[in-house]
Protein backbone atom coordinates (compact mmCIF):
# COMPACT_ATOMS: atom_id res chain seq x y z
CA UNK A 1 0.00 0.00 0.00
CA UNK A 2 1.15 3.53 -0.66
CA UNK A 3 0.99 6.25 1.96
CA UNK A 4 -2.34 7.61 0.72
CA UNK A 5 -3.98 4.20 0.87
CA UNK A 6 -2.58 3.52 4.33
CA UNK A 7 -3.96 6.85 5.51
CA UNK A 8 -7.38 6.01 4.01
CA UNK A 9 -7.42 2.68 5.85
CA UNK A 10 -6.36 4.32 9.09
CA UNK A 11 -9.08 6.99 8.87
CA UNK A 12 -11.69 4.34 7.99
CA UNK A 13 -10.87 2.26 11.04
CA UNK A 14 -10.67 5.23 13.39
CA UNK A 15 -14.17 6.21 12.23
CA UNK A 16 -15.44 2.62 12.53
CA UNK A 17 -13.78 2.41 15.95
CA UNK A 18 -15.70 5.46 17.11
CA UNK A 19 -19.08 4.97 15.49
CA UNK A 20 -19.63 1.20 15.45
CA UNK A 21 -19.43 0.55 19.23
CA UNK A 22 -21.64 3.61 19.84
CA UNK A 23 -24.20 2.39 17.30
CA UNK A 24 -24.20 -1.13 18.74
CA UNK A 25 -24.70 0.15 22.28
CA UNK A 26 -27.39 2.67 21.29
CA UNK A 27 -29.28 -0.04 19.36
CA UNK A 28 -29.06 -2.43 22.30
CA UNK A 29 -30.31 0.16 24.76
CA UNK A 30 -33.17 1.39 22.55
CA UNK A 31 -34.61 -1.99 21.61
CA UNK A 32 -37.66 -2.48 23.82
CA UNK A 33 -37.47 -5.48 26.11
CA UNK A 34 -40.40 -7.39 24.64
CA UNK A 35 -41.08 -11.04 25.15
CA UNK A 36 -39.60 -13.08 22.33
CA UNK A 37 -42.03 -14.28 19.70
CA UNK A 38 -42.59 -18.03 20.05
CA UNK A 39 -45.00 -20.47 18.55
CA UNK A 40 -48.00 -21.15 20.80
CA UNK A 41 -48.29 -24.81 21.69
CA UNK A 42 -51.45 -26.18 23.24
CA UNK A 43 -51.46 -29.51 25.02
CA UNK A 44 -53.29 -32.17 23.06
CA UNK A 45 -56.30 -33.52 24.97
CA UNK A 46 -56.45 -37.26 25.64
CA UNK A 47 -58.27 -39.34 23.04
CA UNK A 48 -61.77 -40.50 24.06
CA UNK A 49 -61.75 -44.28 24.49
CA UNK A 50 -64.54 -45.38 22.13
CA UNK A 51 -64.19 -45.04 18.37
CA UNK A 52 -67.54 -44.46 16.66
CA UNK A 53 -66.65 -43.94 13.06
CA UNK A 54 -63.68 -43.18 10.84
CA UNK A 55 -63.33 -41.41 7.47
CA UNK A 56 -60.11 -41.64 5.49
CA UNK A 57 -58.80 -39.27 2.84
CA UNK A 58 -55.41 -39.36 1.09
CA UNK A 59 -53.99 -36.50 3.17
CA UNK A 60 -55.86 -36.92 6.44
CA UNK A 61 -58.03 -39.16 8.59
CA UNK A 62 -60.94 -38.01 10.73
CA UNK A 63 -62.30 -40.16 13.54
CA UNK A 64 -65.29 -39.56 15.76
CA UNK A 65 -64.86 -40.78 19.35
CA UNK A 66 -66.90 -40.73 22.52
CA UNK A 67 -66.32 -41.24 26.22
CA UNK A 68 -68.30 -43.04 28.92
CA UNK A 69 -70.30 -39.89 29.60
CA UNK A 70 -71.43 -39.81 25.97
CA UNK A 71 -69.41 -36.72 25.02
CA UNK A 72 -68.12 -36.63 21.43
CA UNK A 73 -64.63 -35.87 20.21
CA UNK A 74 -63.28 -35.34 16.70
CA UNK A 75 -59.75 -36.66 16.18
CA UNK A 76 -58.11 -35.21 13.09
CA UNK A 77 -54.88 -36.78 11.88
CA UNK A 78 -53.02 -34.85 9.13
CA UNK A 79 -50.82 -37.44 7.40
CA UNK A 80 -49.57 -34.84 4.90
CA UNK A 81 -49.54 -31.04 5.15
CA UNK A 82 -52.67 -29.44 3.73
CA UNK A 83 -52.29 -27.75 0.36
CA UNK A 84 -53.67 -24.52 1.83
CA UNK A 85 -51.73 -22.45 4.39
CA UNK A 86 -54.35 -22.84 7.08
CA UNK A 87 -57.86 -24.23 7.37
CA UNK A 88 -60.65 -24.38 9.93
CA UNK A 89 -63.24 -27.01 10.81
CA UNK A 90 -66.86 -26.14 11.29
CA UNK A 91 -69.53 -28.39 12.71
CA UNK A 92 -72.57 -28.06 10.47
CA UNK A 93 -75.87 -27.60 12.25
CA UNK A 94 -79.50 -27.49 11.35
CA UNK A 95 -80.56 -24.80 8.87
CA UNK A 96 -77.27 -23.60 7.37
CA UNK A 97 -75.84 -22.85 10.81
CA UNK A 98 -72.29 -23.82 11.55
CA UNK A 99 -70.06 -23.65 14.57
CA UNK A 100 -66.29 -23.15 14.49
CA UNK A 101 -64.58 -25.94 16.35
CA UNK A 102 -60.89 -25.50 15.55
CA UNK A 103 -58.03 -24.86 13.19
CA UNK A 104 -55.93 -27.33 11.21
CA UNK A 105 -52.40 -26.42 10.14
CA UNK A 106 -49.33 -28.61 9.80
CA UNK A 107 -48.91 -32.38 9.90
CA UNK A 108 -50.00 -33.95 13.19
CA UNK A 109 -52.93 -34.93 15.39
CA UNK A 110 -55.70 -32.53 16.47
CA UNK A 111 -58.54 -33.33 18.89
CA UNK A 112 -61.68 -31.26 19.42
CA UNK A 113 -64.57 -31.80 21.79
CA UNK A 114 -67.89 -31.69 19.94
CA UNK A 115 -71.23 -30.46 21.19
CA UNK A 116 -73.98 -32.95 20.45
CA UNK A 117 -76.84 -31.59 18.47
CA UNK A 118 -80.23 -33.08 19.20
CA UNK A 119 -81.53 -32.15 15.79
CA UNK A 120 -78.76 -33.99 14.02
CA UNK A 121 -80.76 -37.17 13.45
CA UNK A 122 -77.81 -39.41 14.26
CA UNK A 123 -75.50 -37.64 11.81
CA UNK A 124 -72.66 -35.34 12.79
CA UNK A 125 -71.39 -33.22 9.91
CA UNK A 126 -68.16 -31.26 9.58
CA UNK A 127 -66.79 -28.91 7.00
CA UNK A 128 -63.10 -28.22 6.32
CA UNK A 129 -62.89 -24.64 5.10
CA UNK A 130 -60.05 -22.57 3.58
CA UNK A 131 -60.81 -19.13 4.97
CA UNK A 132 -58.07 -17.38 2.97
CA UNK A 133 -59.42 -18.46 -0.40
CA UNK A 134 -62.95 -18.74 1.02
CA UNK A 135 -63.73 -22.20 -0.31
CA UNK A 136 -64.92 -25.50 1.10
CA UNK A 137 -62.19 -28.13 0.99
CA UNK A 138 -64.16 -31.10 2.24
CA UNK A 139 -67.38 -32.13 4.01
CA UNK A 140 -67.44 -35.12 6.34
CA UNK A 141 -70.53 -36.91 7.59
CA UNK A 142 -70.33 -39.28 10.56
CA UNK A 143 -73.11 -41.70 11.36
CA UNK A 144 -73.58 -42.05 15.10
CA UNK B 1 0.20 -13.33 -12.95
CA UNK B 2 -1.83 -12.90 -16.10
CA UNK B 3 -1.70 -10.64 -19.16
CA UNK B 4 -5.34 -11.05 -20.12
CA UNK B 5 -8.52 -12.61 -18.82
CA UNK B 6 -8.30 -16.26 -18.05
CA UNK B 7 -10.32 -18.42 -15.72
CA UNK B 8 -8.98 -19.01 -12.23
CA UNK B 9 -5.86 -21.18 -12.48
CA UNK B 10 -6.26 -23.86 -9.85
CA UNK B 11 -2.72 -24.38 -8.67
CA UNK B 12 -1.96 -26.66 -5.72
CA UNK B 13 -1.94 -23.84 -3.19
CA UNK B 14 -5.36 -22.59 -4.31
CA UNK B 15 -6.79 -26.10 -4.13
CA UNK B 16 -5.51 -26.52 -0.57
CA UNK B 17 -6.81 -23.07 0.39
CA UNK B 18 -10.24 -23.75 -1.05
CA UNK B 19 -10.28 -27.22 0.49
CA UNK B 20 -9.84 -25.68 3.92
CA UNK B 21 -12.56 -23.14 3.21
CA UNK B 22 -14.94 -25.97 2.23
CA UNK B 23 -14.07 -28.01 5.33
CA UNK B 24 -14.57 -24.99 7.58
CA UNK B 25 -17.91 -24.05 6.05
CA UNK B 26 -19.31 -27.59 6.04
CA UNK B 27 -18.21 -28.16 9.65
CA UNK B 28 -19.82 -24.91 10.72
CA UNK B 29 -23.10 -25.65 8.94
CA UNK B 30 -23.31 -29.20 10.31
CA UNK B 31 -22.61 -27.95 13.85
CA UNK B 32 -25.12 -25.12 13.56
CA UNK B 33 -27.88 -27.34 12.18
CA UNK B 34 -27.25 -30.08 14.78
CA UNK B 35 -27.25 -27.65 17.70
CA UNK B 36 -30.36 -25.88 16.41
CA UNK B 37 -32.25 -29.16 16.08
CA UNK B 38 -31.13 -30.16 19.58
CA UNK B 39 -32.00 -26.92 21.36
CA UNK B 40 -34.76 -25.41 19.21
CA UNK B 41 -37.08 -28.10 17.97
CA UNK B 42 -39.58 -25.49 16.71
CA UNK B 43 -37.16 -24.27 14.03
CA UNK B 44 -38.25 -25.01 10.49
CA UNK B 45 -35.99 -25.92 7.56
CA UNK B 46 -36.28 -22.38 6.14
CA UNK B 47 -35.36 -20.81 9.48
CA UNK B 48 -32.33 -23.05 9.90
CA UNK B 49 -31.18 -22.30 6.35
CA UNK B 50 -31.57 -18.55 6.76
CA UNK B 51 -29.84 -18.48 10.15
CA UNK B 52 -26.99 -20.88 9.40
CA UNK B 53 -25.97 -19.10 6.19
CA UNK B 54 -26.24 -15.65 7.77
CA UNK B 55 -24.11 -16.48 10.79
CA UNK B 56 -21.54 -18.23 8.60
CA UNK B 57 -21.35 -15.19 6.29
CA UNK B 58 -20.85 -12.85 9.28
CA UNK B 59 -18.15 -15.12 10.70
CA UNK B 60 -16.36 -15.30 7.33
CA UNK B 61 -16.56 -11.51 7.00
CA UNK B 62 -14.79 -11.11 10.35
CA UNK B 63 -12.10 -13.59 9.29
CA UNK B 64 -11.61 -11.80 5.96
CA UNK B 65 -11.30 -8.39 7.58
CA UNK B 66 -8.84 -9.64 10.18
CA UNK B 67 -6.41 -11.22 7.67
CA UNK B 68 -5.02 -7.87 6.47
CA UNK B 69 -3.95 -6.50 9.87
CA UNK B 70 -2.82 -9.94 11.07
CA UNK B 71 -0.33 -10.16 8.21
CA UNK B 72 0.94 -6.65 9.05
CA UNK B 73 1.49 -7.76 12.64
CA UNK B 74 2.81 -11.27 11.99
CA UNK B 75 4.11 -12.67 8.70
CA UNK B 76 2.98 -16.19 9.62
CA UNK B 77 -0.53 -15.21 8.55
CA UNK B 78 0.65 -14.37 5.03
CA UNK B 79 -0.62 -17.63 3.45
CA UNK B 80 -4.16 -16.61 4.43
CA UNK B 81 -3.82 -13.42 2.41
CA UNK B 82 -2.73 -15.05 -0.82
CA UNK B 83 -6.24 -16.18 -1.87
CA UNK B 84 -8.32 -13.96 0.38
CA UNK B 85 -10.62 -13.17 -2.53
CA UNK B 86 -11.73 -16.84 -2.56
CA UNK B 87 -12.92 -16.36 1.00
CA UNK B 88 -14.67 -13.18 -0.08
CA UNK B 89 -16.57 -14.89 -2.88
CA UNK B 90 -17.51 -17.73 -0.52
CA UNK B 91 -18.77 -15.25 2.04
CA UNK B 92 -20.84 -13.46 -0.62
CA UNK B 93 -22.34 -16.80 -1.75
CA UNK B 94 -23.58 -17.62 1.76
CA UNK B 95 -24.82 -14.05 2.26
CA UNK B 96 -26.68 -14.31 -1.06
CA UNK B 97 -28.33 -17.61 -0.03
CA UNK B 98 -29.40 -15.93 3.22
CA UNK B 99 -30.74 -12.88 1.36
CA UNK B 100 -32.60 -14.82 -1.34
CA UNK B 101 -34.26 -17.22 1.09
CA UNK B 102 -35.16 -14.38 3.45
CA UNK B 103 -36.90 -12.56 0.61
CA UNK B 104 -38.73 -15.76 -0.37
CA UNK B 105 -39.68 -16.47 3.25
CA UNK B 106 -40.76 -13.00 4.31
CA UNK B 107 -41.72 -11.08 1.14
CA UNK B 108 -42.90 -13.43 -1.59
CA UNK B 109 -46.40 -14.33 -0.41
CA UNK B 110 -48.12 -11.02 -1.00
CA UNK B 111 -49.28 -9.21 -4.15
CA UNK B 112 -46.44 -6.69 -3.77
CA UNK B 113 -43.17 -7.15 -5.62
CA UNK B 114 -40.80 -8.84 -3.11
CA UNK B 115 -38.14 -6.15 -3.55
CA UNK B 116 -40.68 -3.37 -3.01
CA UNK B 117 -42.01 -5.27 -0.04
CA UNK B 118 -38.48 -5.37 1.40
CA UNK B 119 -38.44 -1.57 1.57
CA UNK B 120 -42.13 -0.82 2.13
CA UNK B 121 -43.38 -3.51 4.50
CA UNK B 122 -41.77 -1.58 7.34
CA UNK B 123 -41.41 2.16 6.84
CA UNK B 124 -40.20 3.12 10.31
CA UNK B 125 -37.06 4.69 8.89
CA UNK B 126 -37.11 7.36 11.59
CA UNK B 127 -37.04 4.92 14.48
CA UNK B 128 -33.92 3.11 15.70
CA UNK B 129 -35.60 0.18 17.50
CA UNK B 130 -38.17 -0.38 14.73
CA UNK B 131 -35.80 0.43 11.85
CA UNK B 132 -36.32 -1.72 8.71
CA UNK B 133 -33.07 -3.61 9.19
CA UNK B 134 -33.54 -5.81 6.13
CA UNK B 135 -32.79 -2.82 3.89
CA UNK B 136 -29.34 -2.54 5.54
CA UNK B 137 -28.58 -6.16 4.72
CA UNK B 138 -29.78 -5.63 1.16
CA UNK B 139 -27.35 -2.75 0.55
CA UNK B 140 -24.49 -4.68 2.15
CA UNK B 141 -25.28 -7.58 -0.18
CA UNK B 142 -25.15 -5.25 -3.21
CA UNK B 143 -21.64 -4.12 -2.16
CA UNK B 144 -20.51 -7.73 -1.66
CA UNK B 145 -21.99 -8.63 -5.04
CA UNK B 146 -20.02 -5.86 -6.79
CA UNK B 147 -16.87 -6.94 -4.97
CA UNK B 148 -17.38 -10.61 -5.80
CA UNK B 149 -17.97 -10.08 -9.52
CA UNK B 150 -14.93 -7.77 -9.81
CA UNK B 151 -12.62 -9.97 -7.73
CA UNK B 152 -10.86 -11.41 -10.78
CA UNK B 153 -7.64 -9.74 -12.00
CA UNK B 154 -9.41 -9.08 -15.30
CA UNK B 155 -11.42 -6.36 -13.55
CA UNK B 156 -8.40 -5.04 -11.70
CA UNK B 157 -6.72 -4.34 -15.04
CA UNK B 158 -9.83 -2.95 -16.70
CA UNK B 159 -11.07 -0.76 -13.87
CA UNK B 160 -7.52 0.43 -12.96
CA UNK B 161 -6.02 -0.28 -9.53
CA UNK B 162 -7.28 3.02 -8.05
CA UNK B 163 -10.94 2.47 -9.03
CA UNK B 164 -10.75 -1.22 -8.10
CA UNK B 165 -9.25 -0.51 -4.68
CA UNK B 166 -11.76 2.27 -4.00
CA UNK B 167 -14.63 -0.06 -4.87
CA UNK B 168 -13.22 -2.79 -2.65
CA UNK B 169 -12.73 -0.40 0.26
CA UNK B 170 -16.52 -0.16 0.38
CA UNK B 171 -16.25 -3.42 2.30
CA UNK B 172 -15.89 -1.25 5.41
CA UNK B 173 -19.22 0.45 4.70
CA UNK B 174 -20.70 -3.00 4.06
CA UNK B 175 -19.33 -4.20 7.39
CA UNK B 176 -21.04 -1.31 9.22
CA UNK B 177 -24.29 -2.13 7.39
CA UNK B 178 -23.99 -5.83 8.34
CA UNK B 179 -23.28 -4.99 11.98
CA UNK B 180 -26.37 -2.77 12.16
CA UNK B 181 -28.43 -5.30 10.19
CA UNK B 182 -27.61 -7.82 12.90
CA UNK B 183 -28.11 -5.41 15.78
CA UNK B 184 -31.44 -3.99 14.64
CA UNK B 185 -32.71 -7.27 13.28
CA UNK B 186 -31.64 -10.38 15.10
CA UNK B 187 -31.33 -8.69 18.44
CA UNK B 188 -34.95 -7.56 18.28
CA UNK B 189 -36.10 -11.18 18.21
CA UNK B 190 -33.38 -13.00 20.12
CA UNK B 191 -33.05 -11.42 23.54
CA UNK B 192 -30.08 -13.51 24.62
CA UNK B 193 -27.28 -10.99 25.40
CA UNK B 194 -24.76 -13.53 24.06
CA UNK B 195 -25.61 -12.37 20.53
CA UNK B 196 -24.75 -8.74 21.34
CA UNK B 197 -21.62 -9.88 23.16
CA UNK B 198 -20.44 -12.00 20.21
CA UNK B 199 -21.01 -9.17 17.72
CA UNK B 200 -19.41 -6.61 20.03
CA UNK B 201 -16.37 -8.88 20.61
CA UNK B 202 -15.99 -9.46 16.87
CA UNK B 203 -16.20 -5.76 16.05
CA UNK B 204 -13.89 -4.78 18.91
CA UNK B 205 -11.30 -7.38 17.85
CA UNK B 206 -11.35 -6.09 14.29
CA UNK B 207 -11.07 -2.46 15.35
CA UNK B 208 -8.16 -3.20 17.72
CA UNK B 209 -6.33 -5.32 15.13
CA UNK B 210 -6.65 -2.65 12.45
CA UNK B 211 -5.61 0.16 14.77
CA UNK B 212 -2.57 -1.82 16.01
CA UNK B 213 -1.51 -2.56 12.43
CA UNK B 214 -2.07 1.09 11.54
CA UNK B 215 0.11 2.24 14.44
CA UNK B 216 2.86 -0.16 13.39
CA UNK B 217 2.76 1.19 9.86
CA UNK B 218 2.73 4.75 11.13
CA UNK B 219 5.98 4.09 13.02
CA UNK B 220 7.64 3.05 9.75
CA UNK B 221 6.31 6.19 8.06
CA UNK B 222 7.75 8.36 10.85
CA UNK B 223 11.30 6.98 10.55
CA UNK B 224 13.92 9.75 10.71
CA UNK B 225 17.21 9.56 8.82
CA UNK B 226 19.56 12.32 9.95
CA UNK B 227 22.85 11.37 8.29
CA UNK B 228 22.90 12.73 4.75
CA UNK B 229 25.62 12.94 2.14
CA UNK B 230 25.31 14.13 -1.45
CA UNK B 231 21.60 13.23 -1.71
CA UNK B 232 22.10 9.86 0.01
CA UNK B 233 20.87 9.03 3.50
CA UNK B 234 22.33 6.44 5.84
CA UNK B 235 19.71 3.74 6.46
CA UNK B 236 21.34 0.69 8.11
CA UNK B 237 24.34 -1.64 8.30
CA UNK B 238 24.71 -3.99 5.31
CA UNK B 239 24.60 -7.16 7.41
CA UNK B 240 21.19 -6.19 8.79
CA UNK B 241 19.71 -7.24 5.45
CA UNK B 242 19.38 -11.02 4.98
CA UNK B 243 20.19 -12.64 1.65
CA UNK B 244 17.19 -12.74 -0.74
CA UNK B 245 15.28 -10.50 1.66
CA UNK B 246 14.80 -6.77 2.11
CA UNK B 247 14.47 -3.98 4.62
CA UNK B 248 11.91 -1.25 4.10
CA UNK B 249 12.72 2.44 4.66
CA UNK B 250 10.32 5.35 4.46
CA UNK B 251 12.09 8.47 3.22
CA UNK B 252 10.28 11.64 2.13
CA UNK B 253 6.92 9.83 2.51
CA UNK B 254 7.84 7.05 0.10
CA UNK B 255 8.63 3.47 1.06
CA UNK B 256 11.68 1.91 -0.52
CA UNK B 257 12.68 -1.75 -0.29
CA UNK B 258 16.42 -2.50 -0.25
CA UNK B 259 16.99 -6.09 -1.34
CA UNK B 260 20.11 -8.21 -0.95
CA UNK B 261 20.71 -10.58 -3.87
CA UNK B 262 23.92 -12.35 -4.96
CA UNK B 263 26.12 -10.08 -2.80
CA UNK B 264 24.61 -6.89 -4.13
CA UNK B 265 22.04 -4.45 -2.79
CA UNK B 266 19.21 -3.17 -4.97
CA UNK B 267 16.54 -0.61 -4.14
CA UNK B 268 13.05 -0.53 -5.61
CA UNK B 269 9.74 1.15 -4.78
CA UNK B 270 7.97 -0.88 -2.10
CA UNK B 271 4.48 -0.85 -3.65
CA UNK B 272 3.43 -3.69 -5.97
CA UNK B 273 1.60 -2.59 -9.12
CA UNK B 274 -0.99 -5.35 -8.72
CA UNK B 275 -2.80 -4.51 -5.49
CA UNK B 276 -0.28 -2.36 -3.65
CA UNK B 277 1.35 -5.23 -1.78
CA UNK B 278 4.54 -4.53 0.24
CA UNK B 279 7.33 -5.81 -2.04
CA UNK B 280 9.89 -5.42 0.75
CA UNK B 281 8.06 -8.07 2.80
CA UNK B 282 8.45 -10.64 0.06
CA UNK B 283 11.56 -12.53 -0.98
CA UNK B 284 13.61 -13.30 -4.05
CA UNK B 285 12.34 -16.39 -5.85
CA UNK B 286 14.10 -17.57 -9.04
CA UNK B 287 16.01 -14.27 -9.19
CA UNK B 288 12.83 -12.17 -8.96
CA UNK B 289 11.47 -10.07 -6.11
CA UNK B 290 8.15 -11.76 -5.36
CA UNK B 291 5.25 -9.87 -3.81
CA UNK B 292 4.01 -11.62 -0.67
CA UNK B 293 0.37 -10.85 -1.44
CA UNK B 294 -0.27 -12.45 -4.83
CA UNK B 295 3.11 -13.50 -6.18
CA UNK B 296 3.69 -10.69 -8.74
CA UNK B 297 7.39 -10.60 -9.66
CA UNK B 298 9.98 -7.92 -10.48
CA UNK B 299 13.66 -8.08 -11.40
CA UNK B 300 15.76 -6.42 -8.67
CA UNK B 301 18.11 -4.61 -11.06
CA UNK B 302 15.41 -2.74 -13.04
CA UNK B 303 12.08 -3.17 -11.24
CA UNK B 304 10.47 -4.75 -14.33
CA UNK B 305 8.31 -7.84 -14.35
CA UNK B 306 9.92 -10.60 -16.41
CA UNK B 307 8.50 -10.85 -19.99
CA UNK B 308 5.74 -11.15 -21.14
CA UNK B 309 4.48 -9.16 -18.15
CA UNK B 310 4.71 -5.38 -18.30
CA UNK B 311 4.46 -4.15 -14.71
CA UNK B 312 7.28 -1.79 -13.62
CA UNK B 313 8.23 -0.07 -10.39
CA UNK B 314 10.72 2.73 -9.70
CA UNK B 315 14.34 1.97 -8.88
CA UNK B 316 16.78 3.90 -6.66
CA UNK B 317 20.50 4.32 -6.20
CA UNK B 318 22.07 2.53 -3.29
CA UNK B 319 25.71 2.41 -2.20
CA UNK B 320 27.74 0.74 0.53
CA UNK B 321 30.67 2.34 2.36
CA UNK B 322 32.38 0.49 5.22
CA UNK B 323 29.39 -1.83 5.64
CA UNK B 324 27.06 1.20 5.87
CA UNK B 325 24.13 1.31 3.47
CA UNK B 326 23.32 4.68 1.88
CA UNK B 327 20.16 5.20 -0.12
CA UNK B 328 19.21 8.00 -2.51
CA UNK B 329 15.43 8.57 -2.26
CA UNK B 330 15.20 10.20 -5.70
CA UNK B 331 13.27 7.74 -7.82
CA UNK B 332 14.31 6.77 -11.32
CA UNK B 333 11.67 6.31 -14.00
CA UNK B 334 9.87 2.99 -13.49
CA UNK B 335 11.85 0.13 -14.96
CA UNK B 336 15.21 1.99 -15.09
CA UNK B 337 18.21 -0.36 -14.89
CA UNK B 338 20.50 0.22 -11.87
CA UNK B 339 23.70 -1.62 -11.25
CA UNK B 340 23.25 -2.29 -7.54
CA UNK B 341 25.83 -1.82 -4.81
CA UNK B 342 28.45 -4.55 -4.33
CA UNK B 343 29.05 -5.74 -0.79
Amino acid sequence: MNKQLRKRHRISWVLIGIFLPVMILVSWLLIPQLEPVKAISIDLPEAFPISINKLERPAYTAQLRKNDAGELQLEWRNELPLKVPTAVIYQLKEGNNKQLIGRIETRGIYRFTIQTDRSSKNIVRFQLYDFIHQQIIDTLNFQL
Amino acid sequence: MSTAYSAVGWNRQKKIYDGWIAIFCITYLVLFITLTLLFNSEATFETILIRSTSTLAVLLLHIILSIGPLTRLNKKFMPLLYNRRHLGVTMFSFAAVHGIFSIIQFHSLSNTNPFLSLFLSNTNYGSIPAFPFQALGFFALIIFFLMAITSHDFWLHNLSPIVWKTLHMFVYAAYMLVAMHVMLGVIQYEKNPAFVLILFTGSASLIILHLLAGLKERKIDKMKFKLKDDGFVYVCEADEIEDCRAKIFCIDRERIAVYRHENKLYAIHNVCKHQGGPLGEGKIVDGCITCPWHGYQYLPQNGQSPPPFKEKVSTYDVRVNNNKVWLNPTAYVEGTEREGASL
